[in-house]
């Protein structure tokens, strides 16, 4: 009976420690709970966008984020700003030309702890037909497991870009000086992925 | 000569108290009315599209700011339509009872170089609850009417930023306490972040650039000469 208790404690305690430690695995982002979004200053207030259609996948090892990696595509023609003639300039040869680069890609080259839940992402953006290294900050909001029995891990990433670095300039200065369109382009996703079955 | 002089100083007193809080209305196409809730571990972003509003501001006397908006409930997007669906039924929302969300203004202190706290009544889903904003005023710049060939067309532009939280069950938004996961978190949490981000422009520019559009847009049927 002891020991059929004790094996009951160590089977528990394993269990727990294991989930408490997250579930190493390939995680589909789920496009339904993520938002890939971004602010740009206009004047001196603040613009917001994303891109609504994107797919991507995570692997992701709590022990060993060495070995931790994420690629992501999203469509350029998804843009969202909530203003239809401007998705449309945004689209055309003044700005990301979505004709000639219909995609944006992140794919991870290194990704390093940085303290209790933190990374640095480290990896290729290719946008506009350029490609440059971009390091995200990434926040590990945990992993659970939702009602319909998917396992869920979510995730918390944001980085700034000089959007002139992908050769996307086009502006207008205003009598003051204020920029029309920031050059400062401040990312942001939020990640909910499911463990893929 | 008293009579006159002291005339003269109500008028320019009363006139001066009021003086600088222009009223200005929302540049819809650089604002953004939007909240964030978490489901389960990491957070959904949504937004209303569709708003209208005035505010009063007077960078030098709090007390003459004010602000007033009305929001279409049926606006909301969360890029998901079955959600957005669901957001505006009964369980959630209930648009076809309570069509708007409202926001007016009570107070305005200022509590910093261009930090504020504005104070007001927040109408949702049939429930008044007293709210306060913390606001960040982003500065004033001037721009010629686009569309205007007179140089005196020029519209005044503000910026703000603003932020509150909210506990939804607050306003009767009690849908899914029993949608739990594994470790005890809400499929759609409590806590609701909302987030504006204003762009203002002073009213009387806003209806120029509306007049303007619409004498832009091509007649119906030949109208009748007025006689002049």
């Amino acid at each position: 009976m002891r020991l059929w208790n004790g094996l009951l404690v160590l089977t528990a305690v394993l269990a727990w420690g294991t989930t408490s430690s997250g579930l190493a695995g390939v995680y589909a982002i789920d496009p339904a709970h993520t938002h890939v979004g971004f602010t740009v200053q206009h004047i001196f207030s603040k613009v917001l966008g994303q891109f609504k259609t994107f797919d991507g996948v995570i692997s992701f090892d709590e022990k060993e984020p060495s070995a931790d990696s994420i690629s992501v595509t999203i469509q350029t023609s998804s843009i969202d700003t909530n203003n239809e003639i401007r998705d449309k300039h945004l689209q055309s040869p003044d700005f990301f030309d979505a004709a000639k680069n219909p995609t944006i890609t992140f794919v991870s080259v290194k990704v390093k702890a940085r303290g209790d839940k933190k990374y640095k992402v480290e990896g290729n953006l290719t946008l506009h037909g350029v490609t440059k290294r971009v390091i995200f900050t990434m926040e590990y909001l945990g992993q659970d497991v939702d009602p319909y029995g998917n396992q869920v891990a979510g995730f918390s990433a944001n980085t700034t870009i000089d959007r002139r670095d992908f050769g996307l300039v086009w502006n207008k200065t205003l009598a003051s000086g204020n920029l029309l369109v920031g050059n400062n382009v401040d990312i942001d996703l939020e990640v909910s992925a499911n463990l893929k079955k | 000569m008293k009579k006159f002089l002291s005339l003269l100083a109500g008028i320019f007193f009363a006139g001066a108290a009021s003086a600088n809080a222009a009223e200005y209305g929302f540049d819809k196409a650089h604002s953004h009315v939007g909240f964030s809730v978490t489901h389960i571990l990491s957070k959904v972003s949504g937004e209303f599209k569709s708003y209208d509003g005035t505010f009063k501001f007077d960078s030098k006397d709090p007390s003459a700011d004010s602000v007033a908006v009305t929001i279409d409930v049926t606006s909301i997007s969360t890029d998901n339509e079955m959600r957005d669906h669901h957001l505006q039924s009964p369980d959630f929302f209930d648009a076809a009872k309570y069509p708007t969300i409202t926001f007016t203004s009570t107070s305005v202190a200022k509590t910093g170089d261009n930090d504020y706290k504005i104070t007001g009544d927040l109408t949702m889903h049939g429930v008044t609850k007293s709210v306060v904003l913390d606001t960040e005023y982003l500065g004033a710049d001037s721009m010629p009417l686009p569309m205007s060939k007179d140089p005196k067309d020029v519209a005044q532009l503000v910026g703000f930023n603003a932020t509150t939280k909210i506990d939804r069950r607050d306003f009767g938004l009690t849908w899914g306490q029993d949608k739990l996961t594994a470790a005890g978190n809400l499929m759609v949490a409590n806590d609701v972040t909302i987030e504006l981000d204003i762009a203002g422009e002073d009213t009387a520019s806003l209806k120029k650039m509306m007049e303007m559009m619409k004498n832009k847009m091509p007649k119906p049927a030949p109208a009748a000469t007025p006689a002049n």
